[in-house]
This record gives C-alpha cells, structure tokens and sequence, in this order.
C-alpha cells in the first residue's frame, strides 16, 4: 500500500510547481481570512492534490493497471484515503516555508503565523471533504465525478467563507481551539474516523462493482 | 495433465453485444492464438480472465484455481500486455518499474535488466517520449520480469508499425521459447500467429467458432479451387466458405480427407493460413454460402 501512495506523490511531481503558485497566489487573494488564512489554504491545495490524484489516474487508465496486477482493491481504495494526509503534510510544510520567506524577502508582512494545529484541522477538512468525494470518484470514475466535485470543492469553501458573516460569528482562532475543548475535539476527531470509515467502506463497495 | 486456462460456458451481456457460453482451454507450455475481427469478444474476453469485469455465468479456472476466488494467488503467476499503454505517462520506465515491482513476489530485478537491454529500452526516458512500439516492449519486460507462468496479451502488435511489429514478434517469438510458459495472444492480425501459435481459437459475434491445435486445422481444413460444376458432385456440404466466379470457384472445405475423396483430381487444393481459414469461416457464415 505504501507503494500506491508513494505513486500518487510521484505522479503529482510536477503539481507541486502548480500548488507553489496556487499558495502564492492565494496568500495575497485571501488575506482577508486573517489568521484563518494558513487552514484555508492548506485545504484548497490539499484537497487539490486530492483531485489531480484521481485525473492521472483517469488520465493514464491506470485502473485497468492496478486492477490486473496483484493488488487486492481494498488496497487501492486505502491508498487514496491515506495519500491525503501525505498531501496535507506536504502543503503544510509549503505553506509554512511561504510564510516564513515571504516577510523576510519584505513581501507579506501581514502574514498569519502557521501552527501545527491549523496543519490538524486542515488534516480533518480535506480528510472530510475527500470521505465526500472518493466515493463518487471510485464508482464513476474521474470525468464522470468532476462535476458533483467541484460543486463539493466549492460549496465547502463557499459556506466556509459566508457562514461567520451570516451567523455573525469569527472567533479568533485561539478562541476558536480552546472554545471546543478536549472532549468536543475528541468527538470531532471520533466523527471524523467514523466518516472516513464509512467512506472507505462505500468507496470498496462502489469500486469492486466497477468493471474496466 | 491440468489446463492452465479453462473457461466454461462464459457468458457475458452488454447492450448490444454479448458473449455467448465461451468453452475454451489452453495446457502448459503452448501458444494459442486468439483470432477474431473487432468486435468479436477477445478482449471482453481477456477482461474476463483477468478479473476486470464480471461474469454473468459460467466459469474461469487458471492454473486449475477460479479466477475469482484465488484472483491475487492468480495474478501473482500471470503477466499481461494490452493493446494500449496503461503505465503513467509522466514516470520514467525506471519510476514506473520501481511501482511495479514491490507487488510480485518473485519480480527478479536481473532479469528485468537483461530484457530491458535486449529490448533496447531507454530507462531514464519519460513513457510519455516513448514510441508505441517501446510502450509495448516494455510492458512485455514488465510481464516477463516475475517468472509469470501464463502470458496474456491483448491485441499487443496493433497499431505498430510493420517493422516495429515484426520487431516485437521476433521478441515474442524468442522469449516464448521457454515451453514452462503458456501464451493466450489475441490479434486480428492473423499472419502474427501463423508461425508461433500451437492452438487457435476463432471467436466471432462472442461465440466460440472452433478452439483446435494448428496440426487439426491443417489436417481439417484445405483451400480449393475447381470448376463450379464440381459443387454439385457432393463437394458443397462441406464447403465452409466459398467465392465463385464466372469460370469456377475457390472457397475452404472442412473434412479435407472427404472432399479430396469427392473431387480426386478435378479441384487443386491447398494449406490455406490463418486469415484463409478466419475470413473463408467468417465470410461463409455471414453470406450464407456455408454448408458446413
């Protein structure tokens, strides 16, 4: 299975380049999120790595591939889910290395400090976001699925941006960690595991159905 | 002695086409030859085998184990090349062989060298800069590297160009001496199996038309030439396919032995090849000519 993530990272090689802009990019376009700004960006490009993940795999029919060498499909399945954390280790470190850069090079002064735990949250974000997403992307495929993800993708970061102003509610973002305490976070975590269970069982279902 | 490969009354239906009660089985150490035209159900066919799509009814055992239920036991003993590369274009032939690798048990990295040389394969060039005809001898380095018992090959010569096709039949036809490996290659290009392939199996509309050794199609089939007249002298039951012109006809007759017996030395016969046998079989039915 290792060898299935590792394939996912290594294919992205060259989004890599792409994510480094997308974080630039988005650094200046999105200041107004304030401290919010290191989680927002971390799950957008995360959750990107997510997407261009399952084109390559469209793009290179490479289901027929896995699926005729000696791997079972649960363990393709479970690559795609592991390969998130992977993919928001990695921006987590770019966001990180863009932040710190950018207001030494005396670009981006205004920039939020990254903190581990924003690096966790986004973890859950496109972890959830994905739990959404893999099974439609393993029943029908990447083309097929395109469509019910973007709306996904941006419907999420949509109410993400527009609920605070309509319930009028934006904690700052230590208030907003210490506010859940141990035991909400604990069963934020628990919720989250049991999505991503739940997921991964559809995602298997949805997926040995497939014919290629 | 245990079929390597057996499918029994395989069935499989799409709108618009289906497969209809499939029999065929191939023993250890021969090469069959999988003949057809498009569309005929080779390659629903070898998804089926391979697990990439599901059977309506019926049954595959390979190496005497169902392909379903010992698939990854299976597949470990298998090597597969398809018509079209699946590998990813933007990995070197090195990255790619490095994914693949881990998944075989007995994958041996020597011997993978030694193909890749032989093959000439560029290993630090990016798949995507490879030819089509590298594409395919790679993925036959890939098939070869892991000690596969059976290989399984989908239409791997079309698209190439001649040369590059004789090219990779001269590979095939070298690496597939080894008599411990048993070969189902499909083509619609007959003229690729008439020197290396043991059995023939002819599918057409997704039935089954004949599944015999080449010695049997030689000793069963003959091409004829003779003057119309001579159909009526009892020949045409056994006139398989036939074109007749204002001064005689040529068709395949099945029952050599028989229609030689009939036509003695009025009718000049002769060992037809593949592409004879499959259009004359194909041609006969679909004109309604066929007595056989």
């Amino acid at each position: 299975m290792v060898t299935l993530v590792l394939k996912d990272v290594l294919v992205q090689k060259k989004v890599l380049g792409m994510a480094l802009l997308y974080v630039f990019l988005f650094s200046f376009a999105m200041q107004g999120l304030g401290e919010y700004l290191p989680l927002a960006i971390i799950s957008a490009v995360g959750y990107m790595f997510v997407m261009y993940s399952g084109a390559w795999d469209e793009k290179c029919n490479a289901d027929k591939l896995w699926n005729s060498l000696p791997v079972p499909k649960w363990k393709i399945v479970a690559a795609k889910y592991l390969a998130v954390l992977i993919y928001v280790a990695a921006v987590s470190a770019l966001v990180w290395i863009i932040f710190t850069v950018l207001p030494l090079a005396g670009i981006g002064d205004s920039l939020p400090r990254v903190r581990l735990d924003q690096a966790a949250v986004a973890s859950g974000v496109v972890l959830g976001l994905s739990s959404l997403y893999l099974p439609l992307y393993f029943a029908l495929g990447y083309m097929r699925s395109r469509v019910l993800n973007i709306l996904i993708f941006s419907g999420s970061f949509s109410a993400a941006a527009v609920l605070p102003r309509v319930l009028d509610y934006k904690p700052s973002w230590a208030a907003f960690v210490a506010g859940g305490g141990p035991a909400v976070w604990g069963a934020a975590a628990a919720l989250l595991v049991l999505v991503v269970g739940l997921s991964f069982w559809v995602s298997l279902l949805l997926y040995s159905r497939r014919e290629f | 002695m245990t079929a390597i490969l057996e499918l029994k009354d395989v069935s499989k239906s799409y709108s618009g086409f289906s497969l209809e009660r499939v029999s065929f089985s191939l023993e250890p150490g021969y090469i069959m030859g999988f003949i057809g035209p498009n569309g005929a159900g080779k390659t629903t066919t070898i998804k089926l085998i391979m697990n990439l799509i599901r059977l309506d009814a019926g049954e595959i055992k390979v190496f005497g184990l169902d392909s379903r239920r010992y698939e990854q036991e299976i597949k470990q003993r298998i090597g597969f090349v398809y018509d079209e590369s699946h590998f990813y274009e933007n990995l070197t032939i090195t990255e790619m062989s490095r994914l693949i690798a881990p998944f075989y048990r007995s994958w041996d990295w020597q011997i993978y060298k030694q193909y890749v040389d032989r093959f000439g394969l560029p290993e630090r060039k990016k798949l995507a800069q490879c030819s089509r005809g590298m594409k395919m001898k790679y993925a036959l380095a890939v098939a070869l590297s892991h000690g596969a018992e059976l290989l399984i090959m989908d239409e791997p010569t079309s698209g190439l160009d001649p040369v590059v096709r004789s090219e990779f039949l001269d590979i095939l036809r070298d690496v597939i001496q080894d008599e411990r490996r048993s070969v189902l290659l499909s083509s619609h290009i007959t003229s690729d199996l008439d020197q290396i392939a043991d059995y023939v199996t002819l599918i057409n509309g997704g039935r089954i038309i004949f599944s015999k050794s080449k010695e049997e199609l030689w000793e069963e089939y003959a091409l004829i030439k003779g003057e119309k007249a001579l159909l009526d002298s009892g020949l045409r039951p056994y006139v398989v396919g036939l074109k007749e012109s204002q001064f005689g006809f040529e068709g395949l007759v099945t029952n050599k032995a028989e229609a030689q017996r009939i036509a003695g030395s009025r009718a000049v016969f002769e060992r037809p090849n593949l592409e004879e046998i499959m259009l004359y079989c194909l041609r006969g039915k679909a004109n309604g000519h066929s007595g056989a």
